[in-house]
């Protein structure tokens, strides 16, 4: 250390705003420790992707594109629309901005209340207990910790060939302040990012080509929860090229390759979204003695410890990056900060695509339970024999419970259809419960919901099924 | 992992099952040298330090302070290959191994051979699941430090609930566990820190019923209705100990002595020709350094009668109906420590001078009060002294320590009015009670030994005639 570099004390340090690190710094005020939270966007940071420019805001922009693009669909159902309704993007822009503003906001409040001090900067490492901030022109601020969390997440990946420029060339950041609809889009990238934020300009009346290098959309999903959307996809008019990638751009036209030869495609607009790079490049991990993975990830057991005073959370370690288990592991970190026994260990950590119609899964597929040598079947019950997705004019998709051979206990679900999403949410409490089929089955469900179509697949896997005739009923 | 070791809790002796780690003194990362001290741990008995089986790199430590670890469990994982303290990867790996980190093996977790025996196998572990239990069991799990791999479940389909791990921290395991289910439920085991609102309100009704499946082949259990968490009281109204170490070992071996139906029987002796006695040899013990108080006395004198009175210098197995003589006096004395009573133990008094024992009781007297005794110090008692005298009481109902059958009191000494050739006279007096377990002996074979202990220091010569 040089002369000069008197660096403060810091009792726990989080490194990044977003849903791991601000969880963590008001897990920790809770756990008794003073917590000083570095982000290098300062108070615009807190949140996180999740909150500025990922989760909050793509929901937003899907709600607005499916508003739209149902109304089509209500004149037999009574309502018809003299002209077609008219899409103000910039409008969106501004509402959405106050919202995500609102929420960044109340994030901020959180943390005030709880006395977090909230520092501006790019944080590295320079020693195994600390680490310099560096903001603009300002000398570094040297920062001692006894404890830290890394919660710096992740970023869109780019491609060499397809490099972001902001106008044409697009990464899902770019999408979501787009304040105009662009005529011909391709969307490079078949995962949910890609899914989700073209469905949304397809619905806002876009023409959308989309681009996967696997055989199909969502090739990380089971395939019989992507089936459905991409025929979907197709329905709505979307070109879906599978097998497909980018092989250059001229500036107006993709070239496409197969292997079948190549094409070329014009496009005023080009979607990147091929996954997300881990935030670990620039943090001096090796005053730390410790090294990113070649994804760049932070390898870490139960207790999410990558030395004996630094813990990893969220998108930077091993896992699904999302924003509910960076939450959940901050929690986790803190404890193990603290000295109190304390491990990740979730039986399931679920996933949602908000796409038409939606998917969640969470726990097994009975694949993925037979080749952990677990004997399991699957229940379904079809979303077209439910009352409300009926009224709800949807009835694309099914519920699927997976469930052991020996005891029947759900391991795992698989949903598609309307609020899938906030089904997930039942299936994942009953697998962590180590619920069997007859207590979800038991389990009185509101009617008329989606909800009920969980207890209906229970229904199935006991072998008495009440709305679906049992030789049609999905059980194997 | 190669090159790493992985220290077991070895076998500290005297049939000690488990100990409880009180304090690491070495950290993840941390660099030892063969023999560095590591950890310390209190067994029953007593607080030991552990020392390092090799040079090293400490790569995991398996269990917390506070913990409960059965003897053949993984303690800490030194890694010997003489890297820098490794992180993640090695921590990651490590942390992956513990037993309540992740699914449980099918071949089952790491445990010595003894208890893998005694272990029921739980039922979601051969199923190749992970054991079923709700979040928040598993989160009291860990906090108690219950390896969830070894419970049995007693919920609907073999489900654990947090009644079933009441107690595993604290018995001999998970069998011990779900048979004395309905013993282990006082919740004094429960630790108070570890969300005690969580482990007292958790719905522990559940095992009520369980009902027949649907098809009548695979039963599917059913929850009760009533399985409502109640309120449990504001945990910062009062607070709540873990039972543990010391403590816990006086509670159980109380428990077991309220069995014993007590015979208990006082007396008063002059004590002048004792205190004279001591008062003649004390110059020479402190020669020697060695400060003279009657307590040796009294252990030379309880050893004479006990010779003359086979029947309370004895062991008894209630089970097996069967009572042990012993001919040699292994000669228990009560100690009072910060962390309880503690009762070393004077082997073979019946060969000790006077001096010997003086120096005896000093030496074990010093190890309790510092928890340094070692098992074989602590154990196999024959009899038992204890002097109310010390803490300034008359005297007091002795309790006997079983498998013991006899146990010796003494009070304060005190000048008293005594009749003395049929006048009044000033003696100091000292009280003596002794209790022996009625089943193996009646009052009159317990006054035959007081007399002899009143003889012994009434006339302290009587000590010189060894038959």
């Amino acid at each position: 250390m040089v002369v000069g570099e008197m660096p403060d004390g810091v009792d726990l340090l989080v490194v990044g705003g977003g849903p791991g690190g601000y969880v963590a710094a008001l897990a920790g005020v809770q756990a008794g420790r003073d917590v000083v939270l570095v982000d290098s966007l300062g108070d615009a940071g807190l949140g996180g992707v999740c909150v500025s420019v990922g989760c909050i805001p793509s929901k937003a922009l899907i709600e607005m594109a499916t508003m739209v693009h149902s109304l089509g669909g209500w004149s037999k159902r009574g309502i018809t629309i003299d002209s077609a309704p008219k899409v103000d993007m910039a409008a969106f822009q501004a509402w959405k901005s106050e919202m995500v503003g609102g929420l960044t906001g109340g994030v901020k409040q959180l943390l005030e209340a709880a006395e977090v001090t909230v520092r501006q900067g790019h944080f590295r490492f320079t020693r195994a207990d600390q680490g310099a901030l560096e903001y603009g022109n300002s000398p570094p601020m040297h920062m001692q910790f006894k404890s830290c969390i890394l919660a710096t997440g992740s970023r869109p990946t780019s491609l060499s060939h397809l490099r972001r420029d902001g106008t044409r060339i697009l990464d899902s950041t770019d999408v979501l302040a787009l304040t105009e609809v662009p005529r011909r889009v391709a969307v490079i990238g078949g995962g949910y990012i890609g899914v989700e934020l073209g469905t949304a300009l397809l619905k806002l009346g876009a023409d959308v080509v989309m681009v996967e290098m696997a055989d199909r959309l969502l090739p990380t999903l089971p395939v019989e929860v992507g089936a459905p959307v991409q025929r979907r996809l197709k329905q709505l008019g979307m070109d879906v090229r599978t097998g497909t990638k980018v092989a250059a751009d001229d500036g107006t036209h993709l070239t496409l390759a197969t292997i079948d030869g190549e094409k070329l495609l014009e496009v005023d607009c080009v979607v990147v979204a091929v996954g997300r790079v881990p935030n670990t490049d620039d943090l001096g991990l090796d005053a730390l003695g410790v090294k990113a993975d070649e994804r760049g990830l932070l390898e870490v057991g139960s207790d999410l410890l990558v030395t004996r005073r630094v813990a990893a959370i969220g998108d930077i370690t091993q896992g699904p990056a999302l924003a509910h288990k960076a939450s959940a592991e901050a929690h986790v970190a803190v404890a193990v900060l603290c000295g109190q026994p304390a491990a990740f260990d979730p039986a399931t950590i679920p996933a949602v695509v908000f796409s038409d119609p939606e998917i969640a899964v969470t726990g097994l597929t009975r694949e993925e339970a037979q080749s952990q040598g677990i004997g399991a079947s699957v229940a379904s019950f079809p979303v077209a024999a439910s009352g409300r997705a009926r009224t709800l004019n949807e009835t694309t998709g099914f519920t699927q419970l997976v469930y052991t051979d020996e005891g029947r206990v759900v391991i795992g679900a698989q949903l598609v259809g309307p609020h899938a999403s906030d089904l997930v949410a039942e299936a994942s409490l009953a697998i962590e419960m180590g619920a069997n089929l007859l207590d979800v089955a038991d389990t009185i469900h509101p009617h008329p919901t989606m909800g009920e179509t969980l207890m209906e697949a229970a229904h199935v896997g006991l072998g008495h099924p009440v709305h679906v005739p049992p030789q049609e009923a999905g059980s194997r | 992992m190669n090159n790493s070791v992985e220290f077991k809790l070895p076998d500290v002796g005297e049939g000690i099952a488990e100990a409880q780690v009180i304090e690491w003194l070495v950290a993840v990362g941390e660099e030892v040298a063969e023999d560095q001290p590591l950890v310390v741990i209190e067994t029953d008995k007593s607080q030991l330090e552990l020392p390092a089986p090799a040079a090293g790199t400490v790569v995991a430590l398996r269990a917390s302070e506070g913990d409960i670890v059965k003897v053949g469990e993984d303690l800490v994982e030194i890694s010997t290959a003489g890297l820098a303290p490794k992180s993640s990867a090695t921590d990651g790996a490590a942390a992956a191994h513990r037993p309540n980190s992740d699914l449980p093996s099918v071949e089952g977790p790491a445990s010595s051979e003894a208890s893998e025996a005694t272990m029921p196998a739980p039922s979601a572990a051969t199923r190749g699941l992970r054991p079923l239990a709700s979040p928040s069991t598993r989160r009291l799990a860990l906090q108690l430090g219950v390896d969830l791999g070894r419970v049995q479940g007693t919920g609907p389909n073999g489900r654990i609930l947090a009644e079933d791990l009441r107690g595993t921290g604290a018995s001999g395991g998970a069998a011990a566990v779900s048979a004395n289910a309905g013993l282990e439920t006082t919740g004094a085991v429960l630790g108070a820190d570890v969300g005690l609102d969580q482990a007292l309100d958790a719905p522990v009704a559940e095992s009520g019923s369980v009902a027949a499946g649907p098809t009548g082949a695979n039963p599917v259990g059913a929850q009760t209705v009533d399985s409502r968490p109640t309120r449990s009281e504001r945990p910062q109204d009062t607070t709540v100990i873990e039972l543990r170490g010391v403590r816990r070992q006086i509670a159980r071996s109380m428990t077991e002595a309220l069995r014993i139906p007590h015979v208990t029987e006082f007396r008063e002796i002059d004590a002048t020709a004792l205190l004279e006695a001591r008062a003649a040899l004390r110059p020479r013990f402190e020669e020697a350094e060695l400060r003279l108080s009657i307590l040796p006395f009294l252990v030379k004198a309880c050893t004479w009668a006990l010779a003359r009175h086979p029947s309370l210098n004895a062991r008894f197995d209630a089970e097996n109906e069967r009572i042990t003589q012993h001919r040699a006096v292994h000669l228990g004395i009560a100690t009072a420590t910060k962390d309880g009573l503690i009762v070393p133990v004077l082997r073979n008094s019946e060969e000790l001078s006077l001096r010997e024992i003086a120096s005896e009781i000093d030496r074990l007297a010093r190890l309790a009060r510092t928890r340094r005794a070692s098992s074989e110090e602590l154990g196999n008692g024959t009899f038992t002294l204890t002097n109310f005298g010390s803490y300034g009481t008359w005297l007091g109902t002795p309790i006997i320590r079983p498998p013991e059958v006899a146990i010796a009191g003494f009070g304060r000494v005190e000048n008293k009015v005594l009749p003395v050739d049929g006048a009044p006279a000033v003696r100091p007096v000292l009280p003596i009670v002794a209790a022996a377990d009625h089943r193996i002996n009646d009052g009159a074979h317990l006054g035959g030994l007081v007399s002899d202990i009143a003889s012994a220091l009434t006339q302290p010569l009587l000590l010189l005639d060894s038959i």
